[in-house]
């Protein structure tokens, strides 16, 4: 008989369960970052898990990596720091769709642009969970928000495509439905030396299943499975029958030297090597 | 409501529990779990199913294939396969 293999994983002075609702998908992600951390054999002293704020931006207090809780959006900035003081760290960065793409978004692309080597999973719930139900910017056009009860008027941001755009080495997208695949992106991820994304779709049935009449955690979970496309699927239908679902899969992905490697060069440069 | 523990306090309960002969190929460790139902909903094969206390059970052990489905699944790390793969 064997015990949980992400036990060990975790920090041993808190208390559980996790402080999420009930369904949360956030919690089947942080168990697919321990399973791709144990897949890779990385070493959890030579982890560095950076977050801002948000619902997502619990896990590292349960997570037995170093780690890092800062201010609101500033996690890719904090990361970036500890990237370049320490650059034999595999950093992971966890946000959430507000905290990475609103109050953090410049640091997002720029970190990017730099291509920082660092593995960013960003939950993408389509909601600011903790703060009551506002709508962010990956809330799609048309759903409700505490702050849209009429829905709102605002087109929503496609993070992968903002990430590839903006100089990103790696760009993936998975479900929680699909935990398997997701634990594969993030391994992916964590193997690039370069700005790597992965955006988890993570269901609020809290606050955005409530408020969009979607049910509770099963039924949101269900909706995933049956409007999910892969990405190599999507490229073959005319575009009408991708509009509304969720396409799954590595969008991008590039060999680009990163930051901490050019720095280096830079310092070398500067002693007159 | 049931009282929070850690993850020692977890370890400890479930090796007490195979101690004294636990023979399902399935754990659920119920203080950890909040009664979402995502491990019955998509358990491949109805092997679980929610008890009278909200939490799940066993309802068909034999039908087990342990993929694990509900162990990737949890959102608490509530539940797992214990059992080894088959010899």
């Amino acid at each position: 008989m064997k015990i949980h293999p992400a036990y060990e994983m975790l920090r041993p002075d808190k208390n559980f369960p996790n402080v999420w609702c009930p369904g949360c998908g956030h919690g089947i992600v942080q168990g697919a970052i321990i399973r791709a951390v144990q897949k890779l054999g990385l070493d959890r002293d030579e982890m560095a898990m950076v977050s801002g704020i948000g619902c997502s931006s619990r896990m590292p207090v349960y997570c037995d990596f170093n780690s890092l809780h800062t201010a609101h959006g500033r996690a890719i900035a904090f990361a970036t720091g500890v990237k370049l003081h320490n650059p034999k760290l595999h950093v992971i960065v966890i946000t959430g769709d507000g905290d990475a793409l609103a109050i953090g978004g410049n640091h997002f692309i720029h970190a990017a642009r730099r291509n920082v080597e660092m593995t960013v999973v960003l939950m993408n719930n389509m909601i600011y969970g903790m703060t009551g139900g506002q709508y962010s910017p990956t809330t799609p056009i048309g759903k409700r928000a505490s702050t849209a009860p009429y829905g709102t008027a605002e087109r929503d941001f496609d993070p992968c495509s903002l990430a590839k755009a903006a100089g990103a080495v790696f760009a993936a997208r998975g479900t929680v439905y699909n935990a398997a695949e997701l634990e594969k992106l993030i391994t992916q991820a964590l193997a690039k030396k370069g700005f790597a994304l992965v955006e988890a779709v993570s269901p609020c049935p809290t606050l955005y299943g409530r408020l969009n009449r979607e049910g509770n955690a099963v039924k949101m979970m269900q909706w995933q499975k049956e409007n999910t496309v892969n990405v190599k699927a999507a490229e073959k239908l005319p575009p009408e029958k991708v509009r509304g679902k969720i396409v799954t899969g590595v969008f991008h992905d590039a060999e680009t030297p990163g930051y901490t490697e050019i720095y280096d060069r830079v310092i070398a440069k500067a002693r007159g090597a | 409501m049931a009282k929070n523990t850690t993850v020692e306090e977890a370890r400890a309960a479930i090796e007490q529990d195979f101690k004294q002969g636990y023979d399902l190929p399935v754990y659920v460790y119920k203080p950890w779990c909040k009664s979402c139902e995502i491990c019955v909903a998509f358990c491949p094969k109805q092997v679980l199913e929610m008890g009278e206390d909200r939490k799940p059970r066993l309802a068909r052990p034999r039908d087990c294939i342990r993929c694990r489905q509900c162990e990737l699944r949890c959102p608490d790390l509530a539940i797992f396969v214990c059992e080894e793969k088959a010899k």
